[in-house]
This record gives C-alpha cells, structure tokens and sequence, in this order.
C-alpha cells in the first residue's frame, strides 16, 4: 500500500478536537515545522503530498523551492472553499475577485480575461468557471504535479445537481489546458460511480473515504464497498483513521480487503506518526 | 395538499451556499424533488439555468410560487428578506423551511406566527442534528446524571479581523452582530437542552466592526433553577471552525461537548457511560446517509423536515420553537443596552 501524506494537521485541522487543531496551528505556523515532516515522509518513502492553495501551503512551496533537498510528487486539492469564503466576508465579491486575479499573475490573467469577455458576451458561462482553475494552480506550476483533485464541496454538489455539463467540462479543461490528470474528491462514492456510468465517462481518479467505522461511505458501508470492487478506475482512500477515531492497525486490515487500492492518504504530524504509519502499512 | 411519496416538490429561493446545499440534498433524498429556484440576481439565474438541468429558474419568487406546483419552499435569502418571504409562502399553502433565525426580530416572528401555517414548518438550527448534542440532551431528558445544576458555553470561529462588508454586518438588515449570527445557534441550543430562560444579564462589545457587536457575553438564568454562561465571538483567534462548547455540570457527573466530541464524567455505569471519563467522537456516533453535502447533519435535518411532513409529525424546530430564540436576542441585546437583567416573556405560547 502506498501512502500519500495528507495536509490537515498543517493547516491546524483535526477532526475529534478543536484544541488538537490549535496545538497543531501553533505548531506548523512555522512553515520550516511543515517542511521537517515532509522531508521525514521523502525519507520513510511516502509517495506524495496533499496541496491546497491556503496561504501556509503557498508560504511551505516558496520554503520548499528554496530548499528541496528531497523529491516529492503533489496533489493538488482545488479549490481553496474555505479561504474564498472568509475574504467574502471581509471584502466582498470584488475584492475576492481582484484576489484571484492577482494570484495569477499578468500573464494568466491577461490571456482569460480576453477568452472570459467573450464567452460572458456569448452567455457561455461553464468554461469561465472551470477555467479558474487556472488561478487556482498558477502558484504550482513549476512543482511536480501528480494529479488535482476537485474538492469534494464542489463534486458533491455537481453530482447532487446532476450538472453533466461542468463535471465533462472540467475533465477536459485539466486535461487539455493543463495538461494533468483529473480527479475528484467525494464523500459519495456510490452516486460519484453511478453518475460516471449514466454520463459516460470512463471511470476517473478518485480519492474517498474508506475506513472500517464506515465514516462518510455514503449511503452506507456496504453498499460502497460495493461500488470500490466494481470501480475501474484509480481510487485513493482517505479519512482511512477518521481524524484518529479508528486504530492503525485495524485500518490497514480493512483496506487490505480491497484489491482496487492501493494508495492511501495518512495525516502524520510527527517522525514518530510517520514512522507507525509507514511500518503498519509497509507490512 | 394531495401528497404522495416521491412527489414533493420543492422550490428553493436564494441560491447562494445555502440554497445550494439544500437544492442538492432534496434532490437526492426519496420523496422529494427539486422542482424550482428563485434567484434575484440575474447572472447567478442565468448559469444556473446553463448549469442545472430539469429545473425551472426564476428572479421573481413570487413568481415561482405563483407558476410551481410547489409542496415545500426552502427559504435561504439574508435574514431581512424572510418575514415577507415566509408569508407568502404560507398565503401559497406551502410547507416552510427557512434558514435561522426565523426574522429580523421579536415583532417580526409574532407577525408571522399570526398567519397559523397549517403545514409544517421549520427552521435552520442544524446543531439539534448532531449527533454529539443529541446524545448530550438524551443524557439530560434520561436523568442518567441526575439533575442540571449549571452550564458554561462558548460560540467562537475565526471570521471577522476587520470591518466587514456587506448585510450581515447592517443590524437594520441582519438584526444584529455575532450574537444574531453565531449566538442564535447557541441560544437555539440553550432552548433544546435545557428548556426555557428566564432572564437574562448580558454585555457586548465591538472590534472590529462600526455597528454591529463582535463579542458577547451573556448570563442566563433557565427554567429549573439552571444557571449558565454563553461567551460568543467572531474574531477569536484560532477557531478555523465554528466550535459551539458547552460544559454542563450535574448531580452526578459531567458532560462536555462540541461539534467534533462528546465527553461524559459519570460517577456510576449509565445506559451512555461507564463510569469515569468517557469519550465519543462524532465520527463513531455519526451513521450513514443517503447523501453527504457539507455535513451529515443537513441531510439529516432535511429528512427529518420530510418525514415530518409525509408522516404527520411535529418538526424538530418548528416556528414557534424558533422565534423564542428571537425573543430571548431581542431581550438580550436590550440588556446590553441598558445594563439590566431583562425577563423573557414567550409571546409565543
């Protein structure tokens, strides 16, 4: 099993604890705290990196591109909810725009804002949305990207919505104007699989929760262990631990079960973390 | 009505977060569907019609409820815009869901609760949904701890670092500050565990905002001689997420609890803890649903809502229950202003 470090702990996230989420903010709001850890999973072969566009993950990249003294392939988690939501509410609509814009930079923003002028005077509004990706990723683009990974919120709500149209849309936006591979993240894996086959879309690469206590297997364990055997597409499971809630060992049992994975995405913040979850998964 | 399971149409007016969140979990649960939407602002109608399928979209509700066969409206517009919302909707005979709180204020709710909805009603406290307050409250109904001597609570997240933008920081548009916003969910929460308040002593203070309070601090006294803190804040540090704590001393043991955990201290084996310290996190407690957007809680209101309806039952938060949370703001933002313990008077009993 492969394992694929997650980035939660250093953004100050837990799942069971809000004073395990303040020890942690404190913790990695040193940015060279981040680095320690990543280094350390280079070090204990875990295959990748979780990366969102949140102010600490962009000031980790710039720490990283100046030091990278290790090889480490990233995953990108686009786009980022909860940072657009808090500049709404400090500065509006406008302001968030001018955000995005400026992380673009000159050159990014320059060349859509022609393609945006003239799909808005078409009313052709699904490829400017998609094509925000583009702001989203222009901090990453010098990094070696693996795959991105629509955030659940946005492909949960697709699917509810049964909005074909976007869902198609983004697929070919990464994969012909970004040039990597498209995936999606869900908490409704069943829904995710059965809107793949109505819609006619080859299975993609997915990441989901996949733990023993059946956590966020929507409808319901069974049944999405179900749908994981009959996926032919890639599938990395996550929320494998439920922020901690289950054990390690009994974890790894479980994914065992399922021939289809084969990468998994672990929260580690210490050596100590790192070392445990590498040895009961190396096994 | 005539209403047949798999035939309810809902029609859902405001589409920002959470019109979305509630558009897409009606569509997906069994008996229910989404019919239509109202959007004022012209562009968001525009790509929503581009984007959603099978659904009719308008700018005008009046409209929607005028040309829909609707059987539920979802109402998620700013909070200034429900009283009239919620009464046309009422006029049309529909079943209401609206987001919290319930209006703008106490002479608001008694407006609308003067209209007698035949039909079931409901508003947006989605807390009374989780699962680690539920346990709290069947702890307390069951007496497994004895009786509830006092309370200490807290309502803080990261959110507001500088003069906001926008309704929710106009008091004549959103009622008031953090205590309208975060509180109401905290007083809503008051309402369901322990019962009814009495009186209340309280203070405020802006920050960072010109008119609207950014912190509040509020003493209650509840029915049965229960007596509590709520502290609330949008502009604490550290808070990524909103964390509503509550520590609830009792007779015979403990109970702490957030979004994320419970922690119960008993000093015997109960039919919930054993005795000592126990600790449930809402990932054990949390059972599956037919669909997940944003937190199970909101599927689980929203079936709840449904059930209620196909079923027959009395909804969780109808608005009567709701608009005691506006009473109890209204007599503390009074306080606040006058510096005195202010009685609550339910006027909706």
């Amino acid at each position: 099993m492969n394992l694929i470090l997650g980035h939660n702990q250093f953004l100050g996230i837990s799942h069971i604890s809000e004073e395990r989420s303040r020890e942690r903010d404190k913790k990695f709001s040193d940015v060279k705290n981040i680095y320690n850890v990543v280094e350390k999973a280079a070090d204990f072969g875990y295959k990748g990196l979780i990366l969102e566009t949140h102010p600490r993950m962009l000031e980790f990249l710039k720490y990283y591109k100046k030091n990278e003294t290790f090889d480490m392939d990233f995953y990108l988690q686009l786009p980022y909810i909860q940072g657009y939501i808090q500049t709404m509410n400090e500065k509006g609509l406008q302001g968030l725009i001018f955000q995005i814009l400026r992380r673009g930079g000159i050159k990014t923003t320059s060349t859509l804002i022609l393609k945006y002028l003239i799909n808005y005077t078409k009313k052709n509004y699904i490829p400017i949305g998609v094509s925000f990706l583009q702001f989203e990723i222009a901090p990453f683009r010098d990094i070696n990207i693996k795959a991105i990974f629509l955030h659940n919120v946005i492909t949960d709500l697709l699917l509810s919505l049964q909005t074909k149209e976007i869902f198609l849309e983004y697929i070919s936006y990464v994969e012909e104007n970004i040039g990597l591979k498209p995936g999606f993240i869900t908490l409704n894996f069943q829904l995710f699989k059965n809107c793949c086959d109505k819609w006619d879309i080859q299975q993609p690469l997915v990441m989901t929760p996949i733990n023993i206590g059946g956590y966020d297997m929507n409808p319901s364990k069974e049944i999405v262990e179900t749908a994981i055997n009959e996926y032919n597409g890639k599938i990395i499971a996550m929320n494998v631990l439920g922020g901690g809630a289950f054990a390690l060992k009994d974890t790894y049992s479980y994914l065992k079960l399922f021939k289809t994975i084969d990468y998994c995405v672990i929260g580690a913040s210490s050596e100590d973390h790192l070392r445990e979850s590498m040895e009961v998964f190396s096994e | 009505m005539t209403i047949g399971i798999k035939n309810l149409k809902v029609g859902v007016i405001g589409v920002g977060k959470m019109g979305l969140l509630h558009s897409g979990i009606f569509n997906n649960l069994n008996g229910s569907l989404l019919s239509a939407v109202s959007e004022k602002k012209k562009i968001i109608s525009e790509v929503i019609k581009q984007c959603v399928p099978n659904v009719q979209i308008y700018q005008n509700y009046d409209e929607m409820l005028k040309n829909e066969e609707l059987n539920i409206v979802v109402i998620t517009t700013p909070v200034f815009l429900h009283k009239k919302m919620v009464e046309d909707a009422i006029n049309h005979n529909l079943h209401v869901f609206v987001e919290k709180p319930l209006a703008l204020n106490t002479k608001e709710c008694q407006s609308i609760l003067s209209k007698k909805s035949k039909n079931k009603t409901m508003v947006g406290y989605v807390r009374r949904f989780m699962e680690t307050y539920k346990m709290a409250k069947k702890i307390i109904e069951n007496k497994e701890l004895g009786n509830v001597n006092d309370f200490i609570s807290h309502l803080y997240v990261s959110q507001v670092f500088q003069q906001g933008k926008g309704w929710l920081y106009n008091p004549e548009m959103s009622g008031g500050g953090v205590l309208m916003d975060l509180g109401s969910h905290a007083i809503d929460m008051i309402h369901y565990l322990f019962g009814d308040i009495k009186q209340v002593t309280a203070s405020g203070k802006s920050i960072y905002n010109k008119n609207v309070e950014d912190y509040a601090s509020v003493k209650l006294h509840v029915d049965k001689n229960i007596f509590g803190t709520l502290e609330t804040s949008w502009s604490m540090k550290n808070y990524r997420l909103w964390e509503l704590y509550f520590e609830i001393h009792l007779d015979e043991g403990t109970i702490i609890t957030t979004e994320k955990y419970i922690k119960i201290f008993s000093e015997r084996e109960t039919n919930s803890a054993k005795k000592g310290w126990n600790t449930f996190y809402k990932q054990q407690l949390t059972k599956n649903i037919p669909i997940n957007l944003g937190g199970s809680e909101y599927t689980l209101e929203d079936l709840h809502f449904l059930n209620c309806i196909m079923n027959n039952g009395k909804t969780l938060c109808d608005f009567h229950e709701a608009a005691k949370t506006n009473f109890v703001i209204d007599k503390i933002y009074m306080s606040m202003k006058k510096n005195t313990e202010e009685s609550i008077e339910y006027e909706v009993n």
